[in-house]
C-alpha cells in the first residue's frame, strides 16, 4: 500500500470507531482530566447518561447533544475520553478500570444532589466491550442499563493480527494516541472475529465477561444495504447485513460473545435493535475509490459479490465496506448520531427512565428475615459454616434480633453482630452480612443466657434505592463529619454511610417506604454536604428458625 | 463472518473470465461506443442492457429494469470523456434532460458502466 492509498484508509478507520471525576477510588493510571467532570449539571431530577467511545475513536459529543436534545432535557450527559490510549483493548488498565472509576464518580455525584445514583451507559464500538470489562456486580448495580452502538460483540473482519488495523494504530500515532505493542492488547488486533466463547488472539487476554444480573443491554446495530442503480432506476440491491465496519450478527452477537459461549441463566438481558438504510452504489463506488488502496478500474459490485458470499476479505470487499462505511447513513461511524439509530436509543431511555422513576420492587420496602439456622440447630439450605474458633466472652441480645437466642457479642474485633446461638448455650453461629449466606462458628466461654429480642430492631442490613449495601455498626471507632450526624450503617465498603441524627433513628419507617439519610464521613470531622434522602429497597433482620 | 453472504442474491461472475482489466490501454471512449452504450440501455431487452453495465451475468435484475431506461431518453456525451488517474474514466450524459455522471470501467477493453450520480 503507497503512502498516497494510507492517508484515506487511516480516515476511514478513524471510522472505524468513532464516536469521558474524583472522590471515588481512581487508579492511578487513569486520566480523567478530559473526560465530562462528574459534577458538571447534576441534577436530582435528571439520570445521568453516560456516554463511551470506541477503538481509535474521541469522546461522543455530538451523540450525547443529539440524545439530550431528544429526550427534552430529562438527562444529563457524561463523555468519557480515553482517547490516547484508545488504539489498545477495551481490556487494558487506562481504559476499563477507569471507566468503573468514572462511571463510580458519576454516580455518586448524582447521589450528592439527592438523586439515586444510577446511570445509563451508551457505547460505541469497543466502547461496549471496554464498559464490560468494567462492570462488576457492585458497579453493574449502578448501571442498570446499557446501550451499545454497533458493539462488534463477536469481533470484526477488519480486526486480527493480519487486519489493516494495525496501519491505523500507526497512523493515530501521528495524532498523539498511544501506539499499542503488537504482540499484546493491540486493541485493531483483538477485536478479531470469535464466538461462542472460541479464545482472543495470544496476547489479548480473556473474553468480555458477561454482563452482571440486574443489566439490560440493547445492542443497536447498522445494517445498510447497497442498491445497484442506473439513472436512478434500481438494477437490484445488495443487503450488507452490516455497518461497514461491523456485521450485524456481531452488533447483535452479546448472547454468543462471553466465556464459555452461553450467557449465564441469571445475568443480563439483552435485547436487539436494528437501524437499516439504503445507499446508492453510485456514492458506494465514488467513496471507495477515494480510498486509494482501491486498484484501477475496480468494478467493486462486480468482484466483490463473490467474496463477499465466500466470506473473503478480499481487497474489493475492503473497498467495498470501506466505502459504505464513508457513505452510508447507517454506518459505523454515523451509527451514534444517525436519525433511526438515535430515535432506538431514545425510545430505549425514555422505558429506562419511566423505569428508573418507579422504585424498584415496588413502593413499599421489602423486610426480609433471615433465619440461619434450622430448627435442629444445622445450617438452613445454602449457608455455608466456616470454622472460626473466636471466643466470645459476653453475649448480649442482637440489635438486629427479631427473635429470641440471637446474640451481639464481644468483642467488638469478632465482628458478632448477629450469632445464632445453639442448644449447648456455648457454641454460635455468627452471620457477617446478611445476603451471602456465611456463617463463622464460635465459642462462648459463659454459657449464653435465654436472649429476648429488643422491643425494636435495627435493621441488619440495608439495601438502598441506588444499589448500595450497608451493614449495621457494630462499635467501633467510625470516621464523623462537622455537624450532629454520625454514621449507623457502612455501605459499600464505607464508600458511603447511613447517617443518624439527634433523633437516634436510622432508618424512617413512618411509611410504607422506608428512608434513611446517606452522606460521606471524614477522618478529620470535616464539614460535609448535607445527607440525602434515600429509599430502602430491601431490610434485613435476623430472625429465629 | 462477512456481511450479508446469505442475503445476496446471484453470483459474481470469476475474476478471471470477466475482471474489469483496469488497463491503461483502454482506448478512449467514441462517439459510436457512447450512441451504442445509449442504445443497449434503451433496448428494453434484459440482455442488452447488460452490455452496457459491469453486472456479473449471474446476478439477476429487477424486471422493470429494463422497461423503466426504455422509457427514458439517454445521450451519452463522449466528448466529455475523462480517464481517471485509478484507470476508470468518466463522461457526461443527459437523462430525460437531467445531466447524470456516468463512471465507466474497461472490462476486456470495453467501456462499460459502473455507476451513475446525478450532477450536483
Amino acid at each position: 500500500m503507497n503512502r498516497g492509498a494510507l492517508l484515506p484508509v487511516l480516515c476511514l478507520v478513524g471510522a472505524l470507531c468513532a464516536a469521558p471525576a474524583r472522590a471515588q477510588d481512581v487508579p492511578a493510571q487513569c486520566d480523567l482530566t478530559t473526560s465530562t467532570k462528574a459534577e458538571a449539571g447534576q441534577d436530582e431530577d435528571k439520570r445521568p447518561v453516560v456516554f463511551v467511545h470506541g477503538w481509535t475513536g474521541g469522546p461522543l459529543i455530538d451523540s450525547a447533544n443529539a440524545l439530550s436534545d431528544a429526550l427534552d432535557g430529562k438527562i444529563s450527559t457524561y463523555a468519557f475520553d480515553y482517547s490516547k490510549v484508545s488504539s489498545h483493548w477495551a481490556s487494558d488498565s487506562r481504559i476499563a478500570p477507569c471507566l468503573a472509576a468514572y462511571l463510580g464518580q458519576v454516580s455518586a455525584a448524582h447521589r450528592g444532589v439527592g438523586g439515586d445514583g444510577r446511570l445509563i451507559v451508551v457505547a460505541h464500538s469497543m466502547g461496549g466491550l471496554a464498559l464490560r470489562y468494567a462492570l462488576t456486580p457492585e458497579l453493574a448495580e449502578k448501571v442498570p442499563y446499557v446501550i451499545t452502538f454497533g458493539t462488534p460483540m463477536l469481533g470484526s473482519p477488519w480486526g486480527g493480527a493480519d487486519g489493516p488495523s494495525r496501519l491505523v494504530e500507526v497512523f493515530q500515532q501521528a495524532f498523539g494516541k498511544d501506539l499499542p505493542d503488537a504482540a499484546g492488547r493491540d486493541g485493531g488486533k483483538c477485536l478479531a472475529e470469535h464466538t461462542k466463547g472460541a479464545p482472543l488472539p495470544d496476547g489479548c487476554g480473556d473474553l468480555p465477561p458477561w454482563l452482571p444480573e440486574g443489566v439490560t443491554l440493547t445492542q443497536i446495530g447498522g445494517d445498510a444495504t447497497v442498491d445497484r442503480t442506473f439513472f436512478g432506476f434500481k438494477a437490484y440491491s445488495i443487503p450488507l447485513a452490516g455497518d461497514g465496519v461491523v456485521p450485524l450478527p456481531s452488533a447483535h452477537g452479546y448472547p454468543l460473545s462471553g466465556p464459555g459461549g452461553q450467557p449465564p441463566l441469571d445475568g443480563a438481558k439483552s435485547y436487539s435493535r436494528r437501524s437499516t438504510c439504503s445507499i446508492d452504489f453510485g456514492l458506494v463506488n465514488r467513496a471507495a475509490h477515494e480510498l486509494a488502496f482501491v486498484p484501477g478500474a475496480m468494478a467493486l459490485d462486480y468482484l466483490t459479490l463473490q467474496d463477499i458470499q465466500q466470506d473473503r476479505f478480499s481487497l474489493p470487499v475492503q473497498a467495498y465496506l470501506g466505502g459504505v462505511t464513508i457513505a452510508a447513513s447507517c454506518s459505523h461511524t454515523r451509527l451514534t448520531t444517525e436519525r433511526k439509530s438515535v430515535d432506538h436509543a431514545v425510545a430505549v431511555i425514555k422505558e429506562a427512565l419511566t423505569a428508573l422513576a418507579a422504585p424498584a420492587g415496588g413502593t413499599a420496602t421489602t423486610v426480609t428475615n433471615v433465619v440461619a439456622l434450622d430448627k435442629a440447630g444445622n445450617p438452613a439450605a445454602g449457608w455455608a459454616v466456616e470454622n472460626d474458633g473466636t471466643e466470645l466472652d459476653e453475649c448480649h441480645p442482637s440489635p438486629a434480633a427479631v427473635g429470641a437466642d440471637i446474640g451481639w457479642c464481644g468483642s467488638t474485633a469478632a465482628g458478632a453482630l448477629v450469632c445464632w446461638v445453639k442448644a449447648d448455650r456455648h457454641s454460635l453461629l455468627c452471620g457477617d452480612f446478611p445476603w451471602n449466606k456465611r456463617l463463622r462458628a464460635m465459642v462462648s466461654t459463659k454459657a449464653v443466657p435465654a436472649l429476648a429480642p429488643p422491643q425494636t430492631a435495627d435493621p441488619w442490613g440495608l439495601e438502598l434505592e441506588s444499589g448500595a449495601k450497608c451493614l449495621l455498626r457494630n462499635g467501633g471507632s467510625w470516621p464523623g463529619r462537622a455537624d450532629e450526624y454520625v454514621g449507623a450503617y457502612s455501605c459499600d465498603d464505607e464508600s458511603v454511610f447511613v447517617l443518624v441524627g439527634n433523633d437516634r433513628v436510622p432508618v424512617d419507617r413512618s411509611g410504607a417506604a422506608w428512608t434513611v439519610k446517606v452522606g460521606g464521613l471524614s477522618a478529620t470531622n470535616e464539614a460535609l454536604p448535607p445527607p440525602t434522602t434515600e429509599r430502602v429497597r430491601t431490610a434485613y433482620f435476623a430472625a429465629a428458625p | 463472518m462477512l456481511f450479508g453472504g446469505s442475503g445476496v442474491e446471484g453470483v459474481a461472475t470469476t475474476p478471471a473470465a470477466s475482471a474489469p482489466s483496469g488497463s491503461a490501454a483502454a482506448a478512449p471512449l467514441t462517439g459510436e461506443q457512447a450512441d451504442e452504450l445509449a442504445t443497449d440501455l434503451i433496448s428494453g431487452d434484459e440482455a442488452r442492457v447488460r452490455e452496457a453495465v459491469a453486472v456479473s451475468p449471474e446476478q439477476p435484475l429487477e424486471p422493470g429494469l429494463a422497461p423503466s431506461l426504455a422509457s427514458a431518453v439517454i445521450e451519452v456525451d463522449a466528448s466529455t470523456f475523462q480517464p481517471q488517474p485509478d484507470g476508470s474514466a468518466v463522461v457526461a450524459a443527459r437523462v430525460d434532460g437531467k445531466r447524470w455522471t456516468i463512471r465507466l470501467v474497461a472490462v476486456e477493453g470495453r467501456w462499460l458502466i459502473s455507476s451513475t450520480e446525478a450532477a450536483q
